[in-house]
This record gives structure tokens, sequence and C-alpha cells, in this order.
């Protein structure tokens, strides 16, 4: 499980420190593929609810979200110099520093128990950097991935708790993240239009 | 079942519009009406029939009809009603008029999406249709509008996002703090069953969500320190999406909050009332400090909003009986932003501008809309006989009786501070000297049928409120104090 949970954090961290957008979006999808598999592990996956919520991971997380915004990918909308996170060392230390905090705060809720520890740790962490995506950035393509990387981490505090939600509202969420997806492309369709006038749109810092 | 036609009619409608072509050129308006007003009829019936301290679930306990639903869905009803016959009048006009269906599909979808939650009795159902609904009327801010808008779009869209995310995750804590490490313990986000626990797991989980849960919809609400989408939000998106997301959405994300302050407050009445007090207070400091700043009509009510927030989450946070005068403000809160947000867009589709500096003499040049606008500034600042003027003495003098001093000071030097602010600004801009050349413009009726409606309601409740309403109040009130 630990594993699982390394991966997930290394999709969060790697594109934060490899200004690409492919890079970007292809950690989303490993950040969903990694929630399908911390959700088979963690849960009881002979339960129709769980199955169903594992199938709807898999396949809108893991699948829909980068084919979906790789198809929506308009050269326009994203800058040449596109980065998550900033590319200077207080930026980077920055998201180091937030990771770490994360598992502070995992270490505090954990309890003793490693495997909630790391979990919390982990969503923590992505959380702390997926917010730092949102709000650091002037780029709305990198706060578009910051948002999508927080969803992640909401998702992955969903999963602490061992019992799945009843199905109706399942089925609600499920169709609120296709929604949520659907409504970043249009938006994605319209980054060019947001763009300020000339030169770089990363801010200078903080 | 009759509340549930409230959210079948829009959905109907809107689904209607979407696979029928043929219906998108000629009835896409007649759809909104026709679905506002039938909703609005049924919300009525509810209300009108509904006994006296009921409570029902009428779908598989997954929705409740009580006096909070009851409330809200009129509330809701009303204002919606009011925009579609603004709608109605403003798309005419409008340049992208064959994509008239797109504006309606969305505002009738978002509605049916609000009035569902407003009935909903599960927590985690309710904050779906709460981000069902922001997803649909986002679109909505930058529909056939520049950069500045799409930008103020994007702005909302993540805040929201994120205190929405951040209420789920409080929803989560919660889950963990009552299931404990092993799932041992049964979870649930069932209103009812909620309200008969008598402990909720684990401390530092369920503190942890409360504390999530107040933040997340603090944001929502426009509330410090996650305030600066409103004033952007507002100001940049057409006047009748700024009403539906002010007076509609907002009431939506209040009653969320009622319903999480209501229950949580029995478990831990201080951490509620600290973070209420504490965000509502730093809103109302730095909306003062931007009132004072303002130079745009609309920007100043959209600060006005946050105020107002601010007010009714220091109310909420007193508890007690500061409690009949939070719903009695917010209630006046619906009806006032509806007025002035909807006359904002006839004013700046006469002079083309939003800058206060620009406009003198309103109510000689537009007499309909400048007494709209005066009568929506007089409830603003809080002036009887409106709602917000007993609310907001309610409130104050709660607070003095229960020995909040220095936040009764600070409350009373900021109501006088936008008093002024908002008053230099706004009343030269009311009633200011004309310029000669300006002649007096005839207002078509569906622009100002809805700001005189809205006036017409909101005054009536001020001058005399009828008794089932105040009990309906009242016990709306009661649910707040952890009861």
């Amino acid at each position: 499980m630990t594993n699982l949970f390394i991966m997930y954090l290394a999709a969060v961290l790697v594109p934060a420190f490899f200004p690409s957008w492919r890079v970007a979006v292809f950690g989303l999808g490993v950040q969903g593929l990694m929630l399908s598999f911390v959700l088979v592990v963690g849960h009881d996956i002979e339960s129709p609810e769980v199955f169903v919520e594992f199938v709807c991971l898999l396949l809108i997380r893991a699948v829909f979200v980068p084919w979906y915004l790789f198809q929506k990918y308009d050269p326009k909308s994203i800058p040449r110099d596109f980065s998550l996170v900033g590319t200077t060392l207080w930026q980077r230390s920055l998201v180091i520093s937030l990771t770490v905090a994360g598992f502070v705060m995992g270490l505090a809720m954990g309890q003793g128990d490693t495997r909630e520890t790391v979990q919390i740790g982990t969503a923590a962490s992505s959380l702390l950097v997926g917010m730092l995506m949102v709000a650091n950035q002037r780029q709305p393509a990198a706060q578009l991935v910051g948002l999508v990387t927080f969803e992640g981490g909401v998702t992955l505090v969903e999963l602490l708790s061992p019992h799945a939600m009843p199905f109706p509202v399942l089925l609600g969420v499920t169709a609120i993240d296709v929604f949520f997806v659907l409504t970043l492309g249009q938006y994605l369709a319209r980054f060019a239009e947001m763009a300020p006038p000339g030169g770089t749109t990363e801010r200078e810092g903080i | 079942m009759l509340v549930f036609l409230c959210a079948a009619a829009p959905t109907l409608g809107a689904v209607a519009l979407m696979i029928v072509p043929r219906l998108r050129d000629k009835a896409a308006k007649p759809i909104l009406i026709l679905s506002a007003a039938v909703s609005l009829l049924f919300a009525l019936t509810v209300a009108a029939t509904r006994r006296v301290g009921s409570t029902t679930y009428p779908w598989g306990r997954y929705f409740v009809v009580d006096a909070t639903s009851v409330l809200f869905l009129t509330i809701i009803a009303i204002v919606f009603f009011g925009i579609s016959i603004y709608v109605r009048q403003k798309l005419s006009y409008a340049s992208a008029r064959s994509r008239d269906e797109f504006v309606v599909v969305r505002a009738l979808l978002f509605f049916a999406a609000c009035v569902l939650a407003v009935l909903c009795n599960h927590l985690v159902t309710m904050w779906v249709l709460l981000e069902a609904g922001t997803l649909t009327i986002a679109p909505l801010i930058f529909f056939g509008r520049g950069p500045d808008a799409i930008r103020a779009s994007w702005k909302y869209l993540k805040f929201s996002v994120v205190g929405l995310g951040f209420n789920l995750i409080g929803l989560m804590c919660l889950a963990r703090g009552m299931g404990g490490a092993h799932g041992d313990h049964t979870v649930t986000f069932f209103l009812d069953e909620l309200q008969t626990l008598t402990t909720l797991g684990e401390k530092i989980w369920w503190e942890l969500g409360l504390a999530l849960m107040v933040f997340g919809l603090g944001t929502k609400l426009g509330l410090a320190p996650m305030y600066s989408w409103l004033p952007d939000a507002y100001d940049e998106a057409p006047p009748a999406v700024t009403t539906m997301l002010a007076a509609v959405q907002f009431n939506c994300v209040l009653l969320f909050l009622f319903r999480q302050v209501g229950l949580l407050r029995s478990f831990d009445p201080t951490l509620v009332s600290v973070e209420l007090i504490a965000m509502g207070v730093v809103s109302i400091a730095i909306s003062g400090f931007h009132i004072v700043r303002a130079d745009n009509y609309k920007r100043l009510i959209a600060y006005a909003s946050i105020n107002h927030a601010g007010t009714i989450a220091v109310g909420l946070g007193m508890g007690k009986n500061a409690a009949y005068g939070v719903v009695l403000y917010v209630v006046s809160n619906a009806l006032v932003k509806s007025v002035l947000f909807l006359t904002c867009g006839n004013i700046k589709d006469h002079y083309g501008t939003k800058q206060i500096a620009s406009l003198r003499g309103l109510i000689r040049v537009m007499p309909f809309s400048g007494w709209a606008f005066m009568l929506g500034t007089f409830a603003l600042l809080g002036f009887a006989p409106f709602g917000s003027f007993l609310g907001e003495i309610i409130i104050l003098s709660n607070m003095a009786e229960g020995g909040y001093l220095a936040l009764f000071l600070f409350l009373c030097v900021m109501l006088t501070v936008n008093l002024v602010a908002t008053g230099r600004a706004l009343f030269p801009m009311i009633w200011g000297d004309t310029p000669e050349n300006e002649d007096k413009v005839k207002e078509p009726i569906g622009s100002i049928a809805s700001s005189v409606f809205y006036i017409l309601v909101l005054v009536s409740l001020g001058v005399y409120t009828p008794e089932p309403v105040t009990s309906l109040l009242r016990e709306v009130a009661a649910t707040l104090d952890g009861k």
C-alpha cells in the first residue's frame, strides 16, 4: 500500500519539477490510476459500490481526464514557459516544504497507524501542492492542473473512510467528476483569450 | 411529491430545449418564464399547506420538507421568477440571440440543482448538487463577454472548487471520526440520523472536519479570507447571472451552512462560533475598506454583499436569540440584492458605464430604475421598515445583552462607515443634478417588472409580516441554536 502512495506522490511532484504540459497531464492520469488501486487495496472490492467506484475512478480519473485534456490542447492556451509551480529555487523549496508539512500533519492525525499516516500525509501534500499551483501561478493552464491535483487529494481523503458511499450518492459524485472535467475543457479552450498581453505569465515571485 | 415539481418544471423545460431543436428559436424565453412560474406556484403551495412544526421525507429520506427547506425554497423560487422576467426582456437585445437557449438551459438546470439542494437531507448529496450548480452557472459569467469576464469566471470556478473541496474534506473527516480507524461504527450523512447521535467519534477528526466545513462554505459565501472571487464575478457577470449567484446560489450555500451549524453546534458550540465570528468580522472590515474606495456602483454592491455575508456569519456565530435576526436578515438580503443587481443592469444598459462619477440624477432620467435603486440602497443600508433593519437590530441587541461589547462597538462603527461611504457614493448618483441634455427614458416594462415585484415583497414583509411567515422564521431560527 505504501508503494502506491509513493507512486501517487511522485505523480504529483514530478510534473511540478518538469515544466511540460504533457508531463503534467500524464501525471494527472497516473494519479487517477493510483487512486483506483488505493481503493482496491484498502476496500472490499466484492461490494458492488466499491466495484463501481473503482471502475469510475479508473475510467474517469486515469483515462478520461488525460485523454480529454490532450484533446482540448491548444498551443495558444498553453504558454511556452509553462510551469506548474515556477522555476526558481524558492518556489521549488516551497513545494518540498509543503510536502513535508503534509506528512507532519499525517503524523499528527494518523495516531500511530502507519497506513493512515502515509495516506493522510500523501493527501495533505497533494492538497497543499495543488493549492500552491492554483494560487502561485498566473498561467490558467497550470491552475487547471492544480485544481485537478487538489481534487485528487480530496478523493484520497474520501478513501480514508472504509465505508463506501450509498449508490445514488456515488453516481452523483461520479457525474460531478465528469462534469467538472468537461467544464475545465471549456475553459481550456478559452484560456488563449485570457492571456495577459506580452511576455511571461509567471509572477515575479512571492 | 408536490415539492419535486418545483425541480421538475425547470428540468423538463431544459430537457425540452435540448432535445427539440424547433423549440430553441421561439420557445426558449416562454419556457424559462413558464418553468419559473410553475416552480414558484408549487413552492408557495408547499409553504401554504405545510403544517407548523412538521417534517416529511418525500423520497427515500434523501430529501426533506421542513421549515428551513420550505423557507429557502420559497426565497429562491421568488427570486428566480423575477430573474426569468428580466432575462426575457434582456435576451431580446442580446447580440448572440441564436444562443438564447444556451443561457436558458443553463439557468434552468442551475435552478433545478438549487431547488434539489435546498430540499436535501443528505449532506454529501447536497454537496453534489451545489457543485453541479456551480459548474452549470460558471460559463454563464462570461457568456457573450470579453477576457475580463472569462478571467472572473475562472476565478469563481477556482475558488468554488477549492471551497467546496474543503467542505467535502470536512465531511470526510467527520465520516472518519464517526466510523473509527477500522470502520467499526456506522457512518451516516443523513441529517435526521446525525441529529440523533450523541457522539461523533474521535474528537480530533470531527473538530478538523467541522473547521474545514465552515471554512469551505465561508469561501463559497465570499467570506474572508477567500473572498476575492466575489467582487470580480459579481461585477463581470451579466446582471441576471449576478443575481443568480448573489440571491439563489448564496442562499443554497447558506442553507447548507445553516444545516451544518445547527447540527454541529450541539457538539462544539465554541469552535463553530469562534470561526464564524472571526470570518465575519474580517469580512466586514475588508468590505468596509473596499466600499470606501469603490468607484463602480456594481462593485460597491458586490462589496456590500461581502459585508452582509459577514453580518450573517457574526449573527450565526452569536446563536441564541440572534438567530431570528439572522433569518430575517437573510430573507431581506436575497430580495435587496436581486433588486439592486437587476437595476444595475438597466442603468448600465442606458448609460454604458458602471462608474459612479459619470452618473447623476438617476431618479429623474430613469424614474422606475431610479426609485428601485433608491429603495434597494435604503434596504441595503438597513433603513426601516425593511427586514434588514430589524435583523441588524436583533443581532446588535443580542450582542449587547451577551456582553460582546467590543464586537458590538465594532459592528456599530462599521455600519456607520458603510452608511457614510455608500451614501456619499450613491446618493449623488440617485439625486444629483441632471445634465441639461439628459431626457427622461422610457423603460421597457419587462426590465423593471421584476424589481418592482421584489420591492413589493420586500416592503410588504417590512411593514407587515403575516403570522404564518413569522412562525416559519421562528422555526428556522430555532434549528440554528443546536436544538
